[in-house]
């Protein structure tokens, strides 16, 4: 079978009002990607971010971009997600990526070896194992 | 002057393989912010060298930016110079958002040349 492609799309819309009602800004913003065939694989599930952090292996995506989209879906702990620092133990370790509150989710074009050897994404939760879903998506290379 | 804010976001992402195969995620939330005094929002210069985008906030923040330029890249730092802490790295046209709640600032470096980015840096406070 011929190369297959995929295609990403990431839209957004954030607001910010003040306690008098006034608009101070609102973006709206969107891309799709051009038809990508160097993306290998794409992800999507549920995963459950422990204590002292746990991996989402993505073996077969570009280590440089991901994108990537995850939304803590648990009640009570926030959860912080990072380039894994176990893959390269680099110096200085890698630094959260975000850190999600119960329904809050992030979205960026990762890249995963910043340390020049990571290939997947670290998520810890605080205090108790929280689950978080995810999208993840080779991007091309910059 | 307000010091008291509204602040909502709203993501949706899908995946579509050459194959018809498709996955799509997406989530909404509100955040109440008290006592805000760092709110940064436009657009910017973004040079080859470090570029900041806010400066250290006290608690934590939300942060947008998205890239206009039509060429070049930029990746974007959590920190105020150039580093390992990689936000995200961002194509023409795309864009980033993500919720820190540390007291690092935010900066960028674009690839070759100076490019225009679109943002927004909001202090949230320890409550948010």
């Amino acid at each position: 079978m011929a190369t297959m492609h995929t295609t990403f799309t990431a839209s957004g819309s954030f607001t910010l009002t003040d306690e008098n009602g006034v608009n101070i800004f609102s973006y709206s913003p969107s891309f799709t990607t051009l038809p990508n065939t160097s993306a290998k694989a794409l992800y999507a599930g549920e995963h459950l971010a422990a204590t002292a952090g746990s991996e989402i292996a993505l073996a077969e995506v570009n280590d440089d971009r991901v994108y990537t989209f995850i939304k803590n879906v648990d009640n009570d702990y926030p959860v912080e997600v990072e380039a894994s620092l176990s893959e390269g133990g680099g110096s200085p370790a890698p630094k959260e990526m975000a850190d999600l509150n119960p329904g809050e989710c992030f979205f960026s074009p990762m890249e995963l070896n910043g340390d020049g050897s990571g290939n997947s994404l670290k998520v810890t939760s605080a205090t108790a194992a929280q689950k978080v879903q995810y999208l993840l998506c080779g991007a091309i290379d910059n | 002057m307000a010091k008291n804010y509204t602040f909502n976001a709203n993501i949706s992402c899908s995946a579509t393989s050459g194959t018809g195969y498709t996955q799509s995620q997406s989530g909404g939330f509100t955040l109440n912010l008290t006592g805000i005094d760092q709110l940064e929002t436009g657009r910017k210069d973004i040079g080859t060298s470090n570029t900041v985008i806010m400066t250290a906030p006290t608690y934590g923040k939300v942060v947008y930016v998205r890239n206009l330029d039509d060429t070049n890249f930029i990746t974007v730092y959590s920190n105020a110079t150039a580093g390992d802490d990689v936000i995200g790295v961002l194509e023409p046209g795309e864009w980033l958002f993500t919720i820190l709640r540390d007291t690092q600032a935010i900066g960028a470096n674009a690839d070759t040349a100076a490019v225009t980015v679109e943002y927004f840096a909001v202090e949230i406070d320890a409550n948010a």
